[in-house]
C-alpha cells in the first residue's frame, strides 16, 4: 500500500498505488434541485454506447429516485454497512474545514481501501472494500422510481403531520443522476488482477482495455459506486467511457473544441455542467478563480462530492437538494453539506450568474466572466437578504473564444397582437 | 431424458462457485478455472469463442459437483424420467422468475427450470428445486389430471389471475406438506391466509390443515380455489361478461328471452342468465335469434 493525499477526506490515506495525477482532470457538477428525473441523460447513454446485445441491463448512466432507489439496488446502503461492520461507530469526521487541501475538515474513519486491510480471506487481502451485486439487484435500474419517505421511521402506518414542512420537508425524494466518477483513486483500478484499468494521463478518464479484461468482476465488487458493469456476451467488464471522442474534441460539431459528454449535453433540465480542470503535483486543484468548476466546488463550495467517505476521491460533484433533511444529506455529501445548502438556498450575484452556465453549450467551458448589470430585484429568504442583479455570465472555450452568453433574468419575449397565438 | 443447459446461468454458476471456493481457501481450483476460461478470450471467431465457453462450463458444472446435485433431486421423481422428453435449466434474473413449466407439445414433455445463479450457493438449493420438481411431477402425472388453461365463464382477466393465484396458493400448499418440508409451512400459511382472507379462521386452519395432509389432485384444487370465488357483482360500470366492456346498462334475467339466452349459451357455454351482460349484447344476441337468411335474388 502507498500513502496518497486526499483531499476530500483532508487527510493522507492507503492505496494500493502511488499518487499519479493526469494533465488535466475530466468533473461535472450536477445541481440535484432542478433534475426531474426524466432520464434524457440515461437514453443519451444508452443509446450511443450501450445498446447492443448482452448490454440490455447494463446503464453507465442512471438516474435514480433516493433514499430509496438504486442501481443495483441499496449500492449505498450496502458499501456504507460493510464500512460500518469494518469499523463500527468510527465512520465520523472532525477537523475544521481549511483551505482546498481540507475543504470539508478531516475524514477520521475507513476508506475501502483501509477496511479491506482488515478483511483478510484465504486469497489475501481485498484491494477495496466491497460486495458482488446479484443478477437481480442489477435487474431493476428504475425500482422506487419517485418513491417518497412517506412515515416517521418505524411508524410505517402513520403519516408525517405537516410533511412539506420548511426548510427541509419530512416526506421528500430527489433524483439522483450518475454515472462513473472517474475518480482519482479508482477502486476498480486497484482491484483489477490483469491490471487492465487504467487513468489516462490527458484527461483523467478512467478506461477498461477490452483486450486485456478477463471478466473477473473484481472491478465490480470493488467500485464503491458499482459502476463497473459486466457484459455476458463479451465476457468483460464495461463502464463509462466519459465520451472520450467528445472531451478530445474530435467531434465534428465541436469543432475541434473538447465537448461535453452526450448524458451532460442531453439534460433538458440544465442540470450539468462539465470540465476538465487542471491538478498540483499532489493532486489538489489548482487554484483557477475563472473556471466554473473550480469556483462550485472551492470557492462557492456549493458542488460537494458523492460519498467521500469512501475514500476514492470521486470527480462528480453535487449541488444538493434543499428540501432533503440534513442528517441523510450529510452521510451522502460530507460534512460541507450545511454551508453548501445556505449558500445555495439565498445565492450571491456570482453564484447565481455561474449556474446560468449549466448546459448552455456542448463545448466544454473553461473559463468564464460576469459583466454586471443592474439590480432587477429584492427580497429577504428565511431572514436573509436576497438581490438579483440581471448580470451577464460569459463562458469561453479551450481556445478562449465565446461560447455562451446568458443574462441572469430570463428575457420575455411579448409577441405582437396580431401573432398572440401563433409560432 | 435429456439435459439441457443455459450457458449464461452455467457461465455464472460456475463463476460464483468459484469464486466461493476461493474465498474458502481453494484458491487452486479456482485458479485453474480461471486459467483456462482466459485462454479461451485468445479465440478471435465469437462463435467459437462461446461454443468454447459453454463447454467449458459444462464441465466445471459437473467437475464441482452442481449437475450431481441436480440430477440426484431430479432422481427422486421417476415420473419425470421416464414422461419427460428434455430437463432445460435456465437463467432467472430475479426470485419471482424462478421456478418449473413443461412445455408440451406432439411427441414432446419438456421441462424447462428457471433458477437463480444465486440459487446454487444458497441452503435451500434442494429443497426449492425438489418443490418445483414435484409440481412437475404432478402435471405428469395422469392421477393429478392436470388441465394448464384455467377458465371461469365470463370472468374478466383480473378475476382469472385472482383464481389462479388461489390454485398456486393451494398447490404450493400440498406439496410442501407433501415433501414434509415443515421451514415452508409458516410462509405457506401466510399466503394462503392473504388469498383466502373472506374464510373464518377456524375454516382456514381446517382448510390449510387438510390440504398439507392430504393429496387432492387438480380438479379438487381448482374446485376449493373456485368455491371460495364470488362473481363480480354487476355494479353499475362493471364489466359485461361477454363483451367485457365496463357498462351502466345492465340486462337482467328478466330482460332476456329464452332465444337470447340459448345465443349466449351457444357461444359462452358456462354463462348463466343471473350474471347478466350489458344491454348492447342483450339486444345483439336477441337479434341474433330473429334473423333470416339472406334472400336470393337470381
Amino acid at each position: 500500500m502507498s500513502n496518497v493525499y486526499n483531499w476530500q477526506l483532508g487527510r493522507p490515506m492507503d492505496y494500493p498505488y502511488d499518487a499519479a495525477f493526469p494533465r488535466e482532470q475530466f468533473a461535472f457538477v450536477f445541481n440535484l434541485n432542478r433534475c426531474i428525473g426524466c432520464q434524457s441523460c440515461t437514453m443519451a447513454c444508452k443509446s450511443t454506447w450501450t445498446f447492443s446485445k448482452g448490454q440490455e441491463y447494463m446503464w453507465w448512466n442512471n438516474v435514480e429516485t433516493k433514499p430509496y432507489g438504486g442501481y443495483p439496488a441499496h449500492w449505498d446502503v450496502k458499501t456504507l454497512d460493510l464500512l460500518e461492520k469494518a469499523n463500527p461507530g468510527g465512520q465520523s469526521w472532525g477537523g475544521t474545514p481549511q483551505n482546498a487541501k481540507a475543504p470539508y475538515g478531516q475524514f477520521k474513519g475507513q476508506t475501502v481501501f483501509e477496511a479491506a486491510k482488515h478483511n483478510v480471506s484465504p486469497e489475501g487481502a481485498q484491494k477495496a472494500l466491497g460486495y458482488l451485486p446479484t443478477d437481480e439487484e442489477w435487474a431493476g435500474a428504475n425500482r422506487f422510481e419517485d418513491h417518497p419517505t412517506g412515515a416517521p421511521k418505524g411508524e410505517r402506518d402513520r403519516y408525517f403531520q405537516r410533511p412539506e414542512s420548511l426548510p427541509q420537508h419530512k416526506t421528500w425524494f430527489f433524483y439522483l443522476a450518475r454515472l462513473c466518477n472517474h475518480c482519482s483513486y479508482p477502486a476498480c483500478l486497484a482491484a483489477c488482477p490483469r491490471s487492465a484499468i487504467y487513468k489516462r494521463p490527458e484527461d483523467g478518464i478512467v478506461l477498461i482495455d477490452q483486450e486485456r479484461c478477463r471478466g473477473y468482476r473484481k472491478c465490480m465488487e470493488a467500485c464503491p459506486y458499482k459502476k463497473s458493469l459486466y457484459r455476458g456476451t463479451t465476457r468483460t467488464s464495461e463502464k463509462c467511457v466519459a465520451c472520450y471522442p467528445r472531451v478530445e474534441g474530435r467531434d465534428p460539431d465541436g469543432g475541434g473544441l473538447p465537448m461535453q459528454t452526450r448524458c451532460m449535453s442531453a439534460c433538458i433540465g440544465h442540470i450539468r455542467l462539465q470540465g476538465l480542470v487542471e491538478l498540483n503535483a499532489d493532486g489538489t486543484w489548482k487554484e483557477n478563480r475563472q473556471h466554473p468548476l473550480y469556483y462550485l466546488v472551492h470557492v462557492a463550495k456549493v458542488a460537494l462530492p458523492l460519498y467521500p467517505q469512501f475514500g476514492t476521491e470521486p470527480n462528480g460533484y453535487y449541488i444538493p437538494p434543499r428540501w432533503v433533511p440534513l442528517p441523510y444529506l450529510r452521510q451522502m455529501f460530507g460534512p460541507g453539506v450545511d454551508a453548501a445548502i445556505e449558500r445555495y438556498s439565498v445565492p450571491d450575484r456570482e453564484l447565481l450568474a455561474v449556474l446560468q452556465l449549466f448546459g448552455k453549450d456542448r463545448r466544454i467551458c473553461f473559463r468564464y466572466e460576469i459583466k454586471q448589470g443592474p439590480k432587477v430585484f429584492e427580497t429577504n429568504i428565511r431572514g436573509k437578504k436576497f438581490e438579483m442583479f440581471n448580470d451577464t455570465v460569459i463562458g469561453y472555450g479551450r481556445d478562449g473564444k465565446e461560447i455562451a452568453r446568458i443574462a441572469v433574468e430570463e428575457p420575455v419575449h411579448v409577441r405582437p397582437a396580431q401573432h398572440a397565438n401563433s409560432i | 431424458m435429456q439435459l439441457r443447459y443455459d450457458g449464461h446461468l452455467l457461465e455464472s454458476v460456475v463463476f460464483l462457485e468459484a469464486r466461493r471456493l476461493e474465498q474458502s481457501g481453494q484458491a487452486a481450483l479456482a485458479g485453474r478455472y480461471h486459467a483456462q476460461r482466459s485462454t479461451l478470450y485468445e479465440l478471435a471467431d465469437p462463435d467459437q469463442r462461446s461454443d468454447g465457453f459453454f463447454k467449458l462450463h459444462v464441465q466445471w458444472f459437473r467437475e464441482l459437483g452442481l449437475e450431481a446435485r441436480v440430477l440426484a433431486t431430479a432422481k427422486e421423481f421417476p415420473l419425470i424420467e421416464e414422461r419427460a422428453t428434455s430437463l432445460m435449466l435456465r437463467k432467472a434474473l430475479a426470485k419471482k422468475e424462478e421456478g418449473a413449466e413443461l412445455f408440451v407439445r406432439p411427441g414432446a414433455k419438456n421441462v424447462v427450470v428457471a433458477l437463480r445463479s444465486e440459487r446454487f450457493l444458497e441452503d435451500g438449493f434442494e429443497p426449492f428445486l425438489r418443490h418445483e420438481f414435484c409440481h412437475v411431477a404432478d402435471m405428469l402425472d395422469d392421477a393429478f389430471g392436470y388441465e394448464p388453461r384455467i377458465e371461469l365463464a365470463g370472468a374478466p382477466p383480473t378475476e382469472l389471475a385472482l383464481l389462479r393465484d388461489r390454485y398456486r396458493v393451494l398447490w404450493d400448499i400440498t406439496i410442501a406438506g407433501r415433501l414434509k418440508q415443515e421451514a415452508e409451512r409458516a410462509a405457506c400459511w401466510s399466503e394462503f391466509t392473504r388469498a383466502f382472507s373472506t374464510l373464518p379462521e377456524e375454516r382456514q386452519r381446517e382448510l390449510f390443515d387438510r390440504l398439507w395432509r392430504e393429496r387432492p389432485a387438480h380438479a379438487g384444487l381448482l374446485d376449493i380455489a373456485k368455491s371460495s370465488h364470488t362473481r363480480a357483482a354487476r355494479t353499475p360500470g362493471g364489466a359485461c361478461p361477454l363483451c367485457k366492456f365496463p357498462t351502466f346498462d345492465w340486462a337482467g334475467a328478466d330482460g332476456l328471452g329464452s332465444g337470447a339466452v340459448a345465443a349466449i349459451q351457444e357461444h359462452f357455454p358456462n354463462w348463466r342468465p343471473e350474471d347478466g351482460c350489458c344491454g348492447r349484447c342483450a339486444e345483439l344476441y336477441a337479434m341474433s335469434k330473429m334473423a333470416q337468411p339472406p334472400t336470393l335474388f337470381v
